[in-house]
């Protein structure tokens, strides 16, 4: 009886809480394809978190800036 | 939010504090907070969809990695543009690059995948910093990438040439 409940409620607890967690499933944005129209809204990533230029320390837009150039091409 | 010719809100995510400056934990969905760098940083029900990136994890991650490594080696900061760029696609990369912090020691590498564009535009201080080159180099790579079908993997490998091309001032 002991060793029932010493092995068993883990066990049970452990099944349990396995699906509770993983019946579900997530859902997610189907995957883009580059052969499919880009349907979603522009993302603009950039690494922010990195210290870049002459101290100015973030810029938060609205700030004076030049393009230095560009290059570009079609596939 | 500014916006670019283009009507859907931006996105800064990821990376990214970004621009997209959070006053306030305030009216955020539950199981939302903003982190110290002021990014948004949430968990959802399963069940529920909670983010619009139709990428998987590991892709963001990988893009995630190229653009933080990409910046630190050559102390310019690259940033990553997905969407449309309408008609003069020059005009909105430039616009877009002034999105990104320190803009003028930034280097955004722009995608439109339905008109098929890549544009890559950089700021004033990158010149002669081999930026010229660079960008003819990315312009290549993502173009090789993109036409073997992996928007990520042709993102990532440009960004790694142009980093790799472009000196530390």
């Amino acid at each position: 009886m002991t060793h029932m409940i010493i092995g068993g409620v883990p066990v049970a607890l452990y099944v349990v809480l396995y699906l509770l967690i993983w019946a579900k499933k997530p859902k997610r944005v189907p995957e883009y394809q580059m052969s499919e129209k880009w349907t979603y809204g522009p993302i603009l990533w950039a690494a922010t978190d990195e210290v870049v230029g002459a101290g100015h320390g973030h810029g938060h837009g609205g700030h004076d800036y030049t393009v230095g150039g560009s290059a570009s091409g079609k596939w | 939010m500014g916006t670019a010719g283009t009507t859907t809100p931006w996105e800064v995510a990821q990376v990214a504090s970004g621009n997209a400056p959070v006053a306030s934990s305030e009216g955020l969905p539950l199981g939302y907070a903003v982190t110290s760098s002021g990014r948004i940083s949430g968990v959802c029900d399963p069940s529920e969809q909670c983010e619009n990136y139709p990428f998987s994890i590991a892709d963001r991650i990988k893009l995630d990695e190229a653009l933080k490594w990409g910046t630190r080696a050559s102390k310019a900061r690259f940033a990553v543009y997905i969407g449309n760029l309408g008609s003069n696609p020059t005009d909105a990369a430039g616009k877009a690059l002034g999105r990104v912090p320190t803009p003028d020691d930034a280097l955004l590498l722009a995608v439109s995948p339905n008109q098929r564009i890549i544009e890559v535009v950089y700021g004033a201080n990158l010149r002669g910093r081999g930026a010229e080159q660079a960008a003819t180099l990315g312009v290549a790579a993502a173009k090789s990438g993109f036409a073997e079908g992996n928007l990520i993997d042709g993102l990532v490998s440009a960004i790694r040439v142009m980093s790799a091309a472009i000196a530390r001032p």
